[in-house]
């Protein structure tokens, strides 16, 4: 695989649930697009909004466990038909319940055939929440050794290197700008580097502090000021590592947010 | 409205929305009101391990908690437990003397945070405590599922699990496996003479190599061995839909966008009616700035109104869909234990 491994291709977005990684990831495709990129924004549930894509005109694509599986299976065994019928099986079906780390080796696996096979491609990875993005990363270790042999164990190693090589892997930790929520950021962020991944960023989203509006010097009350001090002294407490802020918005409709946001974000990348 | 004390409260919710918190400060509530009570949280952030005076060196055990801590003058009972399902997982095999079969690979990834039996693992741990009848409250802090929803239906997985994998590998042999034969035998594959089973699973071998299935294979009889557990921790489930054994709390946050949540929520609440559910709406802010006078098109007007329009989204849903709706201020300050302390002060309101 020797392709263009020193441009930042596989963008990944996660933290925890609602610290607003899906607004984050779609600025951020917007912003490439903008750049002139080939942009995929890439996840795994079917986004709530799907016509917002449409508005925006980014381009989507939802990459489905069972789907993928089923495609996976087949290449490895040369027939669609038994994938299918081993897919069916509730023995296989439980499998992937039992173990979540199986089907995002699949979809990583899937994802990287993608940036693979297009090789000006960028992809936007709106991630499973941080625990998810830990198990996807550390599955393809874990079952490394698991799997010990079987053709598996040698996509995963491919899979190993393509993300280790150059810069092509780029991940994201959105968080909100609470004392709590930012050492959850770090923690995952020093899982994340003890698995090799050296390119990561926290995003701390939605500061008020850091509203340009505040810049008109605006008289808050108490309680408010009280906040964004605190605000300010939590992220000043955590400057040690790589940290990215984006503002709070005052825009309502997503679409509204999504322009506004889009240049810090796109200061990100 | 007041809220009694049950025998096992449950906080749900996604992560990130002080859940932990909010789970710590009611625990820390009962306990000032003589209650005997047992606080167990999944692996929350190292700062409240710090907070509650707990450290990881020994993982699955009982702490007792000093109240003290909390700055709060009364004394009580509070036993706190970090979630290892890492330990439940050796409990069950202790007592069903499969510590052997426990050395397989696959049940230390069944067991990792998010490994696919957190639900469960959780699930039995705190039926494990409620028999001990040690406590008067326990309060769970579940893994950060969705709702409330997730977590009941994260613990049914393993209920298909014996209702499916097992008839499917099993019912082809023809016979009854005990305890002695696959213990014996070990690995169990070499029994799978049978038709389907066995072409499935030799399909199942090219693909992630013959160790792996003989791993899966043979997990998959040692959790049908200790199956009397399993199966004894769904039981619980008729246990916590009852209004008199719980409590639940839905826990969000007015700085997270979780309003589709609320309505997916309430798309599936309908089956799971129980009078003591509470939606806990924390980190309110509108109060405060309510009275905070912006003039018309200001600067001011525009940041006070996009701060007060998403808790007023949030509690307008809550209310058409929950008929209990507890409202937590943001407390604005650095130290967890005063933040718990503050909560604590709420929880006495209600």
């Amino acid at each position: 695989m020797t392709e263009n491994t020193n441009i930042e291709r596989l963008l990944v977005f996660t933290g925890k649930g609602g610290v607003g990684k899906t607004t984050l990831a779609m600025c951020m495709a917007c912003y490439l697009k903008e750049q002139g990129k080939e942009v995929l924004y890439v996840s795994f549930e079917e986004p709530e909004d799907v016509e917002i894509f449409l508005k925006l005109g980014i381009k989507k694509k939802t990459l489905e466990v069972a789907a993928s599986a089923e495609g996976y299976v087949g290449k490895k065994l040369g027939s669609k038909t038994l994938a299918r019928w081993v897919c069916e099986t509730k023995f296989f079906k439980s499998l992937l319940n039992m173990l979540p780390g199986f089907s995002y080796v699949i979809l990583l696996g899937n994802i990287l055939e993608l940036l693979h096979n297009d090789e000006n491609l960028h992809i936007v990875l709106d991630s499973p929440s941080s625990g998810h993005a830990i198990t996807m990363f550390e599955s393809c270790y874990n079952f490394k050794e698991v799997f010990k042999s079987g053709l598996i164990v040698d996509d995963i190693n491919k899979m190993l290197e393509y993300i280790h090589q150059g810069s092509i892997l780029k991940v994201y930790i959105a968080a909100l700008p609470t004392e709590m929520a930012i050492q959850e950021g770090m923690e995952l962020h020093s899982s994340l580097k003890t698995m090799g991944i050296e390119n990561i960023d926290i995003v701390i989203n939605n500061s008020l502090a850091h509203m340009k509006e505040l810049e008109q010097a605006p008289k808050l009350p108490m309680s408010l000021k009280a906040k964004i001090e605190l605000e300010k002294n939590v992220i000043e407490n955590s400057n040690q590592i790589s940290q990215k802020i984006i503002p709070h918005s005052l825009e309502v409709n997503n679409i509204q947010v999504i322009s506004d946001l889009k240049p810090s974000v796109g200061h990100c990348a | 409205m007041s809220i009694t004390a049950k025998k096992i409260e449950i906080f749900c919710g996604t992560g990130g929305v002080g859940k932990t918190t909010l789970a710590t400060s009611r625990a820390v509530y009962l306990a000032t009101k003589n209650k005997k009570v047992l606080l167990i949280t999944i692996d929350p952030a190292k700062r409240l391990k710090q907070v509650l005076g707990i450290n990881d060196e020994k993982p699955g055990q009982l702490h007792p908690v000093d109240l003290s801590i909390f700055k709060n003058e009364g004394v009580g009972n509070l036993k706190a437990l970090l979630m290892h399902p890492e330990a439940t997982m050796r409990r069950l095999a202790v007592k069903h003397s499969l510590h052997d079969e426990f050395k397989n690979p696959l049940f230390q990834i069944f067991t990792k945070p998010y490994g696919g039996m957190n639900e469960i693992m959780a699930l039995l741990e705190l039926q494990y405590h409620l028999e001990s009848n040690e406590f008067d409250t326990i309060v769970l802090d579940t893994p950060p599922g969705k709702h409330f929803i997730d977590f009941l239906l994260g613990a049914r997985r393993i209920n298909n699990f014996f209702d499916k994998i097992y008839v499917d590998i099993f019912m082809h042999l023809g016979k009854k496996i005990n305890h002695s034969e696959v213990g014996k035998s070990g690995k169990i594959l070499g029994m799978l003479v049978n038709t389907g089973v066995k072409k499935l699973l030799t399909y199942l071998a090219k693909v992630t190599g013959a160790e792996f299935v003989d791993y899966f294979v043979d997990a998959v009889s040692s959790i049908y061995l200790a199956k009397d557990s399993f199966i004894k921790g769904l039981s619980l489930e008729l246990e916590l839909k009852k209004v008199e054994s719980s409590n639940w709390y839905l826990v969000t946050s007015t700085e997270h966008n979780k309003l589709k949540d609320a309505i997916s929520l309430s798309k599936k609440a309908s089956s799971f009616d129980h009078e003591d559910h509470y939606v806990i709406i924390n980190k309110c802010l509108a109060e405060d700035i309510h009275d905070w006078v912006a003039p018309l098109e200001s600067v001011e007007d525009k940041i006070k109104s996009s701060l007060i329009k998403n808790e007023d989204e949030l509690l307008a849903m809550s209310k058409e869909h929950f008929k209990k709706i507890l409202k937590f201020k943001d407390i604005l300050s650095l130290s967890p234990q005063e933040q718990v302390k503050e909560l604590v002060g709420t929880w006495e309101s209600y």
